[in-house]
């Protein structure tokens, strides 16, 4: 609507939407109410008619006649009007749609993998629903403004805050937030200018009045607007606060996502806040790699154990499982489980149902947490150990070994043999984009007076014309078919070794070994964050610059453009200082946006419907590169992963 | 090596203008401000023709001479800056040509291939005719203004190819993708795949889908301007790590690289380190690589030693500063090189060759006494 206005000429802009809203009065009644110049104009279109009438009346057509023909000379218009109407909402809506398909950014090769941005929606939406609603605060992964809707917890407190960091009055962004659709019904925006004072709202204006103490009435309206505005346009999901960036609300434009959310909503109550910590910890990438996810996670399970009460009815064994079951939904919205995960879970959920129903909670709850210390120490440290022992006999004096990424126990192995042993040896680590975790394991090493040479993925030609005697990687698991699904970039340096006859080995805990088969890397990955690419700085590529800020930029942008699309559909009621601001406000966006473009090349990628940016995190390395695997039982080729998972089945 | 070596033998106002603009020239491409062969090429020949324009020369092999001295002047600035000795080498191989086609033409029993090279091995036993000297004599006053018209042409014409070069290898590349084929292109700064890319999405209406790799840390601004271009072309596009190639090589049905020489051998220079893993992947794979190249492009050399022909950058890239105490060794390789047996095909302005075949290709345009030129002749 806004748009056919702004291309109408400015003098007929408010007749005309006048003469839409309420099409059956008379032109005449319309033009009573209008501003001093527009009732001339009016007068002067009434003389004009009376002139036309009279010179029709000399031709010799009598008035009603007339009158006829100006019926339907105005029903004719009236309709054409209509269908102009009717034909802009259909763009309107094919644009729409065409936004949503846009922003749902799925790359043609990974279409079936779940994305960062439905991840992190998922996990916003949770937190925002589950932590406590007084208090808002910024996260890495963007703004969380957390709203209770009476759906959830009964109340209809409803905070919000000013976000944008200019100091503008009319540029505070509200945080708008989706009201319960229980509770509030929607606010039309024509009653917006007089509800601050009434309807159910009360308590949600005041509380905004409240938070936006600087802004003045109108711009209360206007956030009630938005907010109203905003009810209609998303699909609400209760709990969530929709200052999660568009993009992220469209991920829940899949139904699968919604019901898989709104089950852990359900069950919210039942998730323990250190769980909650772990999947936030594990969604930023504060805890990485597949061994410090694990034992993080079996350090997390001893807490919830520890306080974990049986409810009546049902006993200890039978419960705590499915307990865990929700704990472990929600850790597995963070990032899918790693394998280790997946492999300490199962044996955790075997012993609780191997557990005696006789024995007493307290015993049983203490018998569990030290099982799980247990495990952990056998599977992964004693294991280290054992293979630290086993690789080492591999490495002789003045050797080269090339790595790549960072691996803990091959940190631990080299240690070991340059430090405690004493061995003459040089490390090659070999780096990539965009994570960059070879930097951290050079530095350890480093640290230790290693001899290091830190080299990126795109030198490995350079790299093996040195002289390289063994390639050590680490794993992130190994199938059952043999694969070794690592870091992406461990395929091609094995790849490049094999073809250099240089020996590949694995250093690998069996707890690593999995059931699964895999032939390639695009069936089965995890797909990282694409905006981890995005950010760079060309002139000096290896300062990392975090996307920290990418998914709050994002937001203040998409704000600023619905504040402009509200200004617009204001402008005709409102008076024309506020249209001035309005403009004001365009110039200084435009401004700030082109500052923030030349940033990165490839900012606003989501834009362009036919850029994609693909940032997976594994790749799979073929057996026939990886000489041996070596584990806690011995060193064995990679064909043998299948004989250790069926021979210790039972211990592991 | 500086420009007195010239200055004694010609010292008229006319050649130390010349010189001055072969110093500056010298020093840009010392300091690396000329990028990309194709630039370096035309520059090189915009120079040589002021170069040619301004010499004196008594015999046409003194004209050899100097433009050898300055080819290999201008190698030296920039070793690995190989188009430049390319178009060098082109412009005196039309000399030479026309020399023996004076000769020939003067003398009348001259029915020998001056090129033993090319010459079948019927007359491999046979004395090699020796240039006949007495001939031009007579007409070395008449062919002398002849020779600089020569050259002086044969520049042009070459100029006129190197831009014209992307035509002849689009017509011929596009008939190796097929309709939603997924295309891997690890060098982003190339223009001729950009071009042929575009091309072939625009005026053949191909759909197909473009990987393009980082290239971190030298090129990853390139690849992120070259996946905009693409997709600002409405051409699917996706960046990738460099190291989710192998990941990804499954999915690809051909892999096109950009050169920046190529070497007798058939094997390439790429102007972006990590082309030659790429390569190395696509052949695991069996996945086909083709690579583009214009003419200009051939390089006389044999990479006996490759370390020699790859460019190796600063440290500032690839690690961030740090305690000057805990320093580390990096290497920052910044071109890469692509042995043949990588590399399945090459699309040049005039066909398509297998990288076996590239040497004869590269004989037809260069003559083997200019391979060296920092060789005096014997």
């Amino acid at each position: 609507m806004s748009e056919s206005e702004a291309k109408s000429g400015p003098t007929t802009l408010s007749s005309k939407a006048k003469q839409a809203a309420t099409a059956a009065t008379g032109a005449a009644a319309n033009g009573e109410k209008k501003l001093t110049n527009k009732e001339l104009k009016e007068l002067k279109k009434q003389e004009k008619a009376a002139k036309r009438a009279a010179m029709k009346q000399a031709n010799g057509m009598s008035i009603e006649q007339q009158q006829q023909q100006a019926q339907m000379k105005k029903e004719k218009k009236q309709s054409q009007r209509e269908q102009q109407q009717k034909r802009e909402q259909k763009l309107k809506n094919a644009s729409k749609k065409k936004q949503n398909e846009r922003s749902v950014k799925k790359s043609t090769l990974f279409g079936h993998l779940e994305t960062t941005e439905e991840r992190r929606a998922t996990i916003l939406a949770l937190t925002s629903a589950v932590s406590s609603p007084k208090t808002s605060r910024i996260t890495a992964a963007g703004l969380m403004i957390p709203v209770v809707a009476s759906a959830l917890s009964g109340s209809n407190v409803l905070t919000a805050s000013s976000l944008t960091p200019m100091g503008s009055s009319t540029a505070s962004a509200p945080a708008a937030a989706v009201p319960a659709s229980a509770t509030a019904p929607t606010i039309a925006p024509s009653t917006v200018l007089s509800a601050a004072s009434t309807s159910t709202s009360t308590n949600t204006s005041t509380a905004i009045q409240q938070e936006i103490s600087s802004s003045s009435a109108s711009d209360v309206a206007k956030t009630l607007a938005s907010i109203s505005l905003e009810a209609g346009e998303f699909s609400v999901i209760p709990g969530i606060s929709s200052v999660i960036p568009t993009v992220l609300e469209q991920s829940f434009d899949s139904s699968s996502l919604v019901s898989s959310v709104k089950e852990l909503l359900l069950n919210k109550d039942l998730i323990h806040p250190s769980i909650l910590l772990l999947t936030s910890h594990l969604a930023h990438y504060k805890i990485v790699g597949s061994i410090p996810r694990c034992i993080a996670m079996l350090e997390v399970f001893q807490i919830v154990i520890k306080d974990y009460q049986t409810p009546k009815g049902t006993t200890l064994s039978r419960n705590l499982t499915s307990y865990l079951s929700h704990q472990i939904d929600l850790l597995k919205k963070a990032r899918p489980l790693s394998v280790t995960m997946g492999n300490a879970i199962r044996w955790l959920k075997q012993e609780i149902s191997l557990i005696d129903p006789s024995t007493p909670d307290k015993a049983a709850k203490k018998d569990l947490c030290e099982k799980i210390g247990q495990f952990a120490k056998e599977k992964i440290e004693l294991a280290d150990q054992l293979i630290i022992d086993n690789a080492s006999t591999q490495i002789e004096n003045s050797t080269t070994i090339v790595t790549y990424g960072s691996s803990k126990v091959l940190a631990e192995l080299l240690l070991h043999n340059a430090i405690s042993l004493r061995k003459d040896i040089k490390v090659i680590v070999v780096d990539s984009r965009p994570l960059f975790e070879g930097r951290k394991m050079a530095e350890t090493l480093r640290n230790a007076g290693v001899n290091v040479m830190y080299a990126l993925i795109t030198s490995l030609d350079t790299i093996f014309n040195m002289d390289v005697d063994y390639v050590f990687l680490g794993a992130h698991s190994i199938l059952s078919n043999g694969f070794l699904y690592s870091r992406a970039g461990t395929a091609m340096l094995a790849m490049t070794a094999k073809r250099r006859n240089i020996p590949v080995l694995v250093c690998c805990e069996s707890l690593k070994f999995s059931q699964r088969v895999q032939l390639d890397s695009v069936t089965f990955n995890e797909l990282a964050d694409p905006n981890d690419l995005v950010n760079i700085d060309y002139e000096n590529p290896v300062e990392r610059r975090g996307n920290k800020g990418a998914l709050l930029k994002q937001f203040i942008k998409e704000r600023r453009s619905e504040k402009k699309k509200l200004d617009l559909e204001n402008k005709p009621k409102g008076n024309k200082t506020g249209s001035k601001n309005g403009s004001v406000e365009e110039n200084k966006d435009t401004s700030n946006e082109g500052d923030s473009n030349d940033k990165n090349i490839l900012d606003g990628w989501q834009e362009l419907p036919s850029l994609n940016i693909v940032n997976v995190l594994y790749d799979l390395t073929p057996p026939e590169y990886i000489k041996k695997v070596i584990t806690e039982f011995g060193a064995l080729p990679p064909s043998s992963v299948p004989v250790i998972l069926r021979e210790y089945k039972g211990s592991a | 090596m500086s420009s007195q070596a010239f200055s004694p033998v010609h010292p008229n106002a006319a050649t130390s203008d010349v010189n001055i603009t072969i110093d500056t020239f010298v020093a840009k491409l010392k300091r690396r401000q000329v990028q990309g062969s194709y630039a370096i090429a035309l520059e090189t020949l915009q120079l040589l023709m002021r170069f040619i324009s301004a010499a004196r020369w008594n015999h046409v092999n003194e004209l050899i001479e100097q433009i050898r001295d300055l080819g290999n002047k201008l190698e030296k600035a920039h070793p690995t800056a190989f188009s430049c000795g390319n178009v060098v080498r082109r412009i005196l191989a039309v000399l030479r040509d026309e020399i023996e086609e004076v000769s020939m033409s003067t003398t009348v029993t001259s029915t020998t291939v001056a090129e033993p090279l090319i010459s079948s091995m019927f007359n491999l036993l046979q004395k090699p005719e020796q240039p006949h000297q007495n001939g031009k004599n007579s007409s070395s006053m008449r062919t002398k203004t002849d020779y600089r018209q020569v050259a002086i042409q044969g520049i042009k014409d070459l100029i006129d190819e190197i831009k014209n070069i992307d035509e002849g290898i689009q017509q011929i590349a596009i008939d190796l993708i097929h309709d939603h084929e997924i295309l891997l292109t690890p060098t982003p700064d190339s223009k001729t795949v950009l071009k042929f890319l575009i091309t072939a999405r625009e005026r053949s209406n191909r759909t197909f889908t473009v990987l393009v790799t980082e290239g971190f840390p030298n090129n990853t601004k390139n690849a992120h301007e070259f996946a905009k271009k693409l997709a600002q072309h409405n051409i699917e596009t996706l960046v990738v790590p460099d190291s989710a190639v192998f990941a990804l090589m499954s999915r690809v049905g051909k892999v096109i690289i950009g050169t920046k020489a190529v070497f007798v051998n058939g094997g390439t220079i790429s102007s972006n380190s990590g082309v030659s893993s790429v390569c190395e992947c696509a052949r695991e794979f069996r996945t086909p690589v083709f690579a583009v190249a214009g003419l200009y492009k051939l390089s006389p050399l044999y990479p006996f030693d490759v370390e020699k022909f790859v460019e190796f950058g600063g440290s500032q890239r690839t690690l961030p500063r740090m305690d000057p105490r805990k320093r580390l060794d990096t290497v920052n390789q910044i071109t890469d090189y692509v042995p043949p047996e990588n590399i399945d095909i090459y699309i040049t302005n005039v066909g398509g060759f297998n990288p076996s075949f590239i040497y004869r290709i590269a004989w037809d345009n260069y003559k083997q006494a200019d391979v060296h030129l920092d060789k005096k002749k014997v």
